[in-house]
């Protein structure tokens, strides 16, 4: 098969992977090599159909052994095959790097013959990228879910971060969809992966070891698990395994005729309301049970924020006072971020903070300024018990989606009045 | 009033600003001109009695060198001004990032920046 075939499938068979990050790395050139790597990604472009490339992302092979359900390369599914050799993924890394197309490489691959030789294969291509080539840009593989540690260990020698997909949060969906997978043996692998990063972590002389760390990624809305028990999932991920990111993807049915899946499109605002509750877990001291309690039938409210949304159900916690809160209180307020927060510490040394200073920090005061007493005469805070509140905050507009398909209306269809 | 010219660069305001705070001169008495613009008197030139040394955090230096590189004409005022108040008002004025004069150059800055820290 051509070179130029095997790349359009095997790149768009790598598009269903979100985890598109570079960040996190950082590797200096070598003296003869090519490319580094640094703490903040590149611009990204974006193809036509709107995914963002910053990463040369592909597949070594869509084959696969396995035959989970919601994936477009299982086993009984009838997508056209295609598999690169180890060099001609090298090749095609150097020469769109040079160009400056990428900035690093995301190999992932169909599990072929057994975990064992799938990894070694990866490996191999991170092998020759970094030692032949002397390619200093950031390198993301897949671990197959069981691969031995030695493997994993030479894995993360090559490459800036790892991830094991543990693709469902519990053991249940998994028995239903991806037969072959189980919770216990992903995390094994993502254990041995932590194991990795904290030996090297831990002792300054060691070789790095992953510098980037390691994430994965969960499908949302292929089965009937609730975003309790996704985020409750992440919340432990991120605990057990000190991972640094986990992505959320959305379920799109097309080309799935497995009965046992979902019809339906996973809305992709649940997506987002995903990865913003994954953001308070991490970044703002929230607990997954605290997003999800109250919730109603154990999912986020696709039309607010889940730190709104929080704040709307715990009005006890407020108002908070802007000039005496302490830091994790001022991260429970809804349009404050963990920047404005330190900006807010820093200022608080200085001088009381106004309703005006909040707007020049870029607060977005349409939703804080309920929840918050500040220096000046704050009269919005009294709405703050109403039980209108909540209608008062809905906007008023709702922002059309671009990728909403125009449905016309059934009365023009029918031909009504 | 004192006419102040500076060229377009960081170096001539910074040598410029010094003589300026030297002499304890208010930003609001200075006027700030470019090197092109036509005079009606000739600018006054300030010698300060001695030789002070001001010590300024250098984080205003590295964002004044973002914010010399704006295209306007009220950087060189603002810049002062914020120099005059670091030294008579609060060494730590850079920390208040909602004060006016602080916000504006610090937009300034970013407008100005690759991005990069």
């Amino acid at each position: 098969m051509e070179l130029k075939r095997k790349l359009t499938l095997l790149a768009d068979a790598a598009k269903y992977d979100a985890s598109c990050a570079s960040s996190g790395s950082q590797r200096k050139r070598s003296k003869d090599g090519v490319g580094n790597t640094e703490g903040m990604g590149i611009c990204h472009s974006y193809t036509p159909d709107g995914r963002c490339i910053s990463l040369l992302k592909l597949l070594l092979t869509n084959v696969c052994i396995w035959d989970c359900s919601y994936c477009i390369n299982r086993k009984s599914s009838d997508v056209p095959r295609a598999r690169f050799t180890p060099d001609e993924v090298v090749r095609l890394t150097m020469n769109f790097y040079k160009r400056n197309y990428i900035e690093g490489l995301f190999l992932s691959s169909g599990i072929i013959r057994s975990a064992d030789y799938t990894m070694e294969q990866l490996i191999q291509v991170a092998k020759k990228l970094r030692e032949e080539e002397h390619f200093g840009g950031y390198i993301h593989l897949k671990a197959a879910p069981g691969a031995s540690p030695e493997l994993l260990k030479l894995a993360g020698k090559y490459a800036d971060r790892l991830s094991a997909n543990i693709e469902m949060p519990v053991q249940k969906d998994l028995d239903q969809l991806a037969p072959e997978k189980t919770i216990v043996e992903i995390e094994n692998t993502m254990a041995e992966i932590k194991l990795g990063i904290d030996e090297s972590r831990s002792d300054r002389s060691a070789p790095a070891f992953a510098q980037a760390g390691q994430s994965t990624q969960l499908v949302v809305g292929a089965s009937d698990s609730t975003d309790t028990v996704i985020l409750n999932k992440a919340e432990n991920l991120y605990s057990n395994f000190s991972l640094r990111r986990v992505y959320y993807s959305a379920f799109s049915p097309a080309m799935f005729t497995d009965p046992l899946l979902k019809v339906e499109k996973a809305p992709l605002i649940r997506e987002h309301r995903l990865y913003e509750a994954d953001w308070l877990i991490r970044n703002y001291g929230f607990a997954a049970s605290e997003i999800t309690d109250g919730t109603t039938d154990n999912n986020l409210d696709l039309t607010k924020d889940p730190k709104l949304a929080w704040a709307l159900r715990h009005r006890e916690f407020f108002p908070i006072d802007i000039n005496t809160a302490e830091r994790n209180l001022l991260f429970r307020i809804p349009g404050i971020g963990t920047r404005n927060v330190a900006r807010i510490l820093k200022i608080r040394r200085h001088q009381r903070i106004k309703l005006i200073d909040l707007s020049r920090l870029r607060v977005i005061l349409s939703r804080a300024k309920w929840f918050i007493i500040t220096a000046d005469h704050n009269p919005d805070v009294f709405s703050l018990d109403r039980q209108d509140l909540e209608t008062r905050l809905k906007p008023q507009s709702v922002q059309p989606s671009l990728f909403d398909s125009f449905v016309p209306a059934a009365s023009v269809v029918m031909g009504e009045l | 009033m004192i006419q102040v010219v500076v060229e377009n660069n960081f170096e001539s305001w910074r040598n410029a600003a010094r003589n300026l705070l030297a002499a304890d001169i208010a930003p609001d008495d200075v006027v700030w001109m470019s090197g092109n613009q036509k005079l009606l008197f000739e600018p006054a030139t300030i010698t300060p009695a001695q030789k002070r040394v001001f010590s300024i955090k250098a984080d205003f230096i590295k964002m004044a060198r973002s914010v010399a590189c704006h295209t306007s004409a009220e950087k060189w005022p603002l810049l002062y001004r914020l120099l005059y108040r670091q030294v008579h008002e609060n060494r730590d004025l850079l920390e208040i990032a909602s004060d006016v004069d602080v916000n504006n150059a610090q937009l300034m800055a970013k407008a100005v920046s690759t991005g990069r820290a």
